[in-house]
């Protein structure tokens, strides 16, 4: 009995001391040595949702900031393209009229994020927002980062049209596939989408009509250029010229392998007086623009932005483009004599 | 003598086993974090690390970053491949891995702007890095990474920073900088090792049991002892005053059935016993020997206590009579009554049992008695484990121990011989 427990002791004692030596050498082990995942074959989504929120926040205050200071320069650190361009024109338009125009309510405020999913650069993130404060309806914001050293900013808004359903899309933890402008696979490539449109401004019935879903915007258009030429038909004419504006066309994927596709057009209304000894004066916005002389002696030149969005169905579809949103900023207002087409933007 | 040493060798060695396993567990747990550094402060604008090194060692790491007291210092952590865009060509250093626990291996990789940055920079004093920065300003060319939009995880401070990461899938990168232009800031990477001590828990739970066994088997035997000595001081006192009575011996299990007795009952059988040497010594009327163990104590509760069912003393005239009837009809109410009947009719060697048995109180007869008696005893020897010998087998009721009406004992020695051994059985069994 007392054996027994004596050579159990010692094996206590024998394991007590292998213990303590085992957990002291785990001290003195080899030094690990990194051990990388392999890198991912697929690209990945380029925003995750903590830095999508962290960027949009961002992008929010920095809109308010600029807003209350209606100061165009406070926007460049979160704003660029035609987004930075829209929002200095009205600014501009804001001050012009005494604050009586104000800038259109954005807000970053999402509802669906649609996030690239790529290796490269310019990366988009397109985010469909809720209705801002002061609004009646909600926004699709595109955001874009030019390069690696670049943050993201807000490139491009439009206000969605009543109605509009928006394409399912992939979730933001897979990602979308970034589309450039001649992607094909669609009903029409983004750029034709875009080019199409403008196209239909200018004549409703035109090329790839059928194409397009009706849309209020394009008729509500129409019937505002109707009323300007009749209102300046006793004294001059109207003429209109439409174009994508270049280097604003955007697409992601969808879900249903069509696109989203976003595009900024410029829409130029000339106004020129024909009728010697009448007067043109020009009313509105583009009075309000034209500051101390709202008469036109010799022609003005009115330049819009049209922020506009579509959903694109694939090639082999049935359906229609739809018109997702569009929108109107008058960007600037030029007097020139004559009016030529080579009139100045100058909205920088 | 090593019937005492046992439990405390084994108390000793629980104790010892507790003590190892949680000093082991300590040593290590006091050493468990892993801190590497730079050599030296780079002079290039930002170091990187690698894929995998954030994790190399535990997948939460703890980065701590230190420069001048007024200098900007940005800790940050992008995916491997934009943090490789970001960088571009500018001069950079990248930790590509472990050199020791106490140093990170150092790369400096030197863009393709012209510069005259040192391949090595650990060899480069840090305060070359101002005249370096102002020098080719353009070589490094990196923006301020403070607040880029391409970090999941940053820390921005001035004088130090401190970052936190906990590894997740993918290849991430983490980004040192001061502010993109100035040389980036000294480095050190701290885990949290991850210290199993899988011995701890086992280690305390066998020295806890190893403990509390040799506790118990001390406690056990220090009364086993008291026991004994109380039995060898009756026993010397009786031997002192000249008494060649028989002796009577109890021992703790009846051979016979094999029960055993609670050392209550022993405790009463022994008092019982002295009254009874009393009693012959002064002449007076003494129950023979044999079947007094539960009946000696005529003017005694005792016999309710030891009877489990608490059962009422029975009156007694005489000492015989008493000692016969208890004998026989062990204290117990009318259910004990049956049962110690029983008992004794099982046993037979009893002198008087059966024949008293049925007397007092008009209690069923023996035979209908059923042998819950028996146990009840059991149960309680079993209860408790070094139970002292069955009286019955002391007294000779268990069957060829004693033959006939055993008016004399066994032998002191013979008796004292047999307790021990019996004990020895008891804790063999």
């Amino acid at each position: 009995m007392t054996g027994t427990t004596q050579q159990t002791r010692r094996a206590r004692l024998a394991a007590g001391v292998a213990t303590t030596a085992l957990l002291l050498a785990g001290c003195a082990g080899d030094v690990p040595q990194p051990e990388p995942e392999p890198a991912a074959t697929a690209p990945q989504p380029v925003l995750d949702e903590s830095r999508i929120e962290r960027v949009l926040e961002d992008v929010e205050e920095t809109l308010d900031a600029g807003d209350a200071a209606l100061d165009a320069e406070l926007l460049t650190d979160r704003l660029a393209g035609p987004a930075l361009a829209m929002r200095q024109a009205e600014y501009r338009l804001a001050e012009a009229s005494d604050g009586e125009r104000t800038p259109t309510p954005l807000t970053t405020n999402s509802q669906v994020e649609v996030v690239a999913a790529t290796d490269e650069w310019p990366r988009s993130l397109y985010v469909i927002s809720h209705v801002p404060d002061d609004a009646n309806l909600p926004l699709l914001l595109v955001l874009t980062q030019e390069d690696a050293r670049s943050q993201y900013k807000l490139w491009f808004w439009t206000s969605l049209l009543p109605g509009a359903q928006t394409p399912s899309t992939a979730r933001p933890d897979a990602g979308s596939e970034q589309l450039s402008p001649d992607a094909e696979g669609l009903v029409a490539s983004p750029q034709e989408t875009v080019e199409l449109y403008s196209g239909l401004l200018a004549d409703p019935s035109g090329e790839g009509a059928d194409l397009f879903a009706e849309d209020p915007f394009r008729t509500g258009y129409a019937e505002m250029i109707a009323a300007l030429r009749s209102t300046v038909e006793v004294a001059g004419e109207v003429r209109e010229s439409y174009g994508v504006r270049e280097g604003t066309v955007s697409a992601m994927a969808t879900a249903d392998g069509g696109a989203l596709v976003v595009g900024v057009i410029d829409s130029r209304l000339y106004l020129r007086r024909t009728v010697e000894g009448s007067t043109l004066e020009a009313g509105g916005d583009i009075g309000l623009l034209m500051a101390q002389d709202p008469r036109i002696d010799g022609a003005a030149e009115a330049h819009y932005l049209v922020p506009v969005a579509f959903a694109v169905p694939p090639a082999d579809s049935e359906e229609p483009i739809a018109v997702l949103g569009a929108s109107q900023v008058l960007a600037n207002v030029a007097v020139s004599e004559p009016p030529e087409e080579e009139a100045g933007d100058g909205e920088g | 003598m090593t019937r005492r040493r046992l439990p405390l060798l084994l108390a000793a060695v629980g104790l010892l086993i507790i003590l190892v396993a949680t000093i082991a567990a300590v040593v290590v747990r006091s050493s468990d974090t892993a801190t590497l550094a730079l050599d030296a402060r780079p002079d290039v604008p930002v170091v990187i690390t690698e894929p995998g090194v954030l994790d190399a060692v535990g997948s939460d790491v703890t980065v701590r970053a230190t420069a001048g007291d007024d200098e900007q210092v940005v800790l940050a952590v992008g995916r491997t491949s934009e943090v490789e865009a970001w960088l571009g060509d500018a001069d950079h250093a990248r930790v590509t891995g472990l050199t020791s626990w106490e140093s990170l291996t150092v790369e400096v990789v030197t863009g393709t702007a012209p510069t005259d940055a040192p391949t090595d920079a650990a060899t480069e004093a840090p305060t070359d890095g101002a005249t370096d920065d102002a020098e080719n300003p353009a070589a490094s060319g990196l923006p301020d990474p403070a607040g880029s939009d391409l970090w999941l995880a940053e820390s921005v401070g001035t004088g130090s920073a401190e970052l936190s990461w906990t590894d997740s899938p993918g290849r991430w990168s983490l980004v040192a900088a001061t502010d993109g232009t100035g040389p980036a800031p000294e480095l050190e990477l701290e885990w949290g090792r991850q210290v199993s001590t899988p011995w701890l828990v086992p280690g305390i739970i066998l020295g806890a049991l190893a403990l509390v066994a040799g506790a118990t088997m001390l406690v056990l035997d220090v009364l086993a002892r008291r026991e004994q000595r109380r039995r060898d001081d009756a026993r010397a006192r009786r031997e002192a005053a000249g008494e060649d009575e028989p002796q009577l011996s109890i021992t703790d299990t009846d051979p016979g059935t094999g029960e055993r007795l609670t050392r209550r009952q022993i405790r009463e059988m022994e008092r019982r016993m002295a009254e009874a040497d009393r009693r012959r010594r002064a002449g007076e009327p003494v129950a023979p020997p044999i079947p007094l163990a539960p009946a000696w104590v005529e003017d005694d509760d005792e016999p309710a206590d030891r009877s489990p069912d608490g059962a009422p003393p029975e009156d007694a005239d005489t000492a015989e009579a008493d000692a016969a009837d208890r004998a026989a009809q062990p204290v117990l109410p009318p259910a004990g009554d049956r049962d110690g009947g029983t008992t004794d009719d099982g046993d037979t060697d009893g002198p008087d049992g059966p024949d008293d048995h049925s007397e007092p109180d008009g209690t069923p007869p023996p035979t209908g008695a059923s042998s819950s008696a028996d146990e009840a005893e059991g149960a309680d020897a079993a209860d408790e484990p070094p139970a002292p010998p069955s009286w019955r087998s002391v007294w000779g009721f268990g069957g060829a121990a004693v033959a006939g009406p055993a008016t004399t004992g066994p032998t002191p020695t013979d008796d004292t011989d047999t307790t021990d051994h019996h004990d020895d059985g008891e804790e063999q069994r």
